[in-house]
């Protein structure tokens, strides 16, 4: 299925079969625990099912300084 | 099944864990007055929340350090967030109190800009809460930096600095010397930007333009790597500081000479000139 994905820096489309929103940050090598997921525009926790056409916009979770 | 964050049960679960973490380490006395030592961004403004919901005696104290582009934003979100608590908010700049801006610190000595940021706020942190009639600072050091500092000190070498930070900073008291603590201190830096979420904090998620600390930067990403393989790694690290903090404390408590007060600024420091008057004397 494809999925619309939102990064810091990119925003692209993947094909996968990742079925969580977990697996999918796997796959993209990013790390769940200092990241946020935002799928079609809700916070979301990493066991959320992922479907054909969503959007996922993953934010880092940074300090300022 | 939809796996969105329960607003209500995550606010009421981090909130929980503030207050025990708050009980547990002594941070705050009966008629404590609190002072929120807020940037603006995600940490401290959650902070900020849940002792407001407290009902504590407090007031924020913003420190401007002087970064065009960075600073004057956040300033924006505090003022936002503290009037409609109803928070008294007094802002501090480096410019008036100490004479010199992070900016014009940057244009000769950019490396070193963190180093001198860090110590003159703090200088004027303690020095704001303290004419302001403060008990205690409120910080918004979280689980991540908590860890990450330990972490760095023995990586460093540097174990006396383990005896001088934990939930309530500090190894001998001083009448000018107003204590830190960190309520935040059980809760993750994704904790607390969810929190900031869910309860619709506007806060500001900008980067300071002269963060250059590649030894912090490496240790949060290692740490993140281990929490992703053994979840539960961050609070084990914690855990077993926290019961060796007694110890630590105990034997630099004697090592350590007496807090007397800066021959040139008068605020506590351990040798006769701080290091806040140290510095702005080489920056001259």
């Amino acid at each position: 299925m494809k999925i619309k994905i939102k990064l810091p820096e990119d925003e692209k489309e993947v094909e996968t079969n990742a079925s969580k929103v977990n697996d999918l940050l796997k796959e993209l090598g990013i790390n769940p625990v200092s990241h946020l997921a935002i799928l079609n525009g809700e916070l979301v926790t990493e066991d959320e099912e992922l479907k054909e056409g969503d959007e996922l916009d993953i934010k880092e979770v940074v300090s300022g300084g | 099944m939809k796996e969105e964050y329960c607003g209500e049960c995550f606010i009421n679960l981090y909130e929980k864990r503030v207050r025990k973490s708050i009980r547990k380490h002594g941070m705050i006395q009966r008629n404590d007055k609190i002072a929120l030592a807020v940037s603006g961004g995600k940490d401290s403004l959650s902070m900020a929340n849940v002792l407001h919901k407290l009902n504590l005696d407090v007031v924020a104290i913003t420190i401007d350090e002087g970064i065009c582009g960075y600073r004057d934003n956040s300033i924006e979100k505090v003022r936002n967030f503290m009037q409609e608590k109803e928070i008294p908010l007094h802002i501090y700049s480096f410019k008036e109190e100490i004479g010199v801006t992070v900016d014009e610190v940057a244009e000769e000595h950019e490396e070193q800009s963190c180093s001198y940021c860090g110590v003159f706020r703090r200088k004027l942190m303690n020095k704001a809460a303290r004419e302001l009639g403060c008990d205690k600072i409120a910080t918004g050091h979280n689980l991540d930096d908590e860890v990450q500092t330990v972490l760095m000190n023995l990586i460093r070498s540097e174990p006396q600095r383990l005896a001088r930070m934990g939930p309530v900073t500090g190894l001998k008291d001083h009448g000018k010397f107003v204590p830190r603590i960190k309520p935040l201190r059980r809760c993750s830096e994704k904790e607390d930007a969810v929190y900031a979420l869910v309860n619709g904090i506007d806060f500001d998620d900008g980067k300071c333009l002269y963060i250059n600390s590649s030894s912090r930067l490496l240790t949060r990403e290692c740490l993140n790597k281990m929490e992703l393989e053994n979840p539960g790694t961050k609070f084990s690290i914690l855990s077993s500081y926290d019961k060796m903090l007694p110890a630590l404390r105990e034997y630099y408590r004697g090592k350590s000479g007496d807090i007397g007060e800066c021959g040139k600024c008068g605020e506590p420091t351990s040798s006769d000139e701080c290091k806040a008057c140290r510095m702005i004397r080489n920056l001259i």
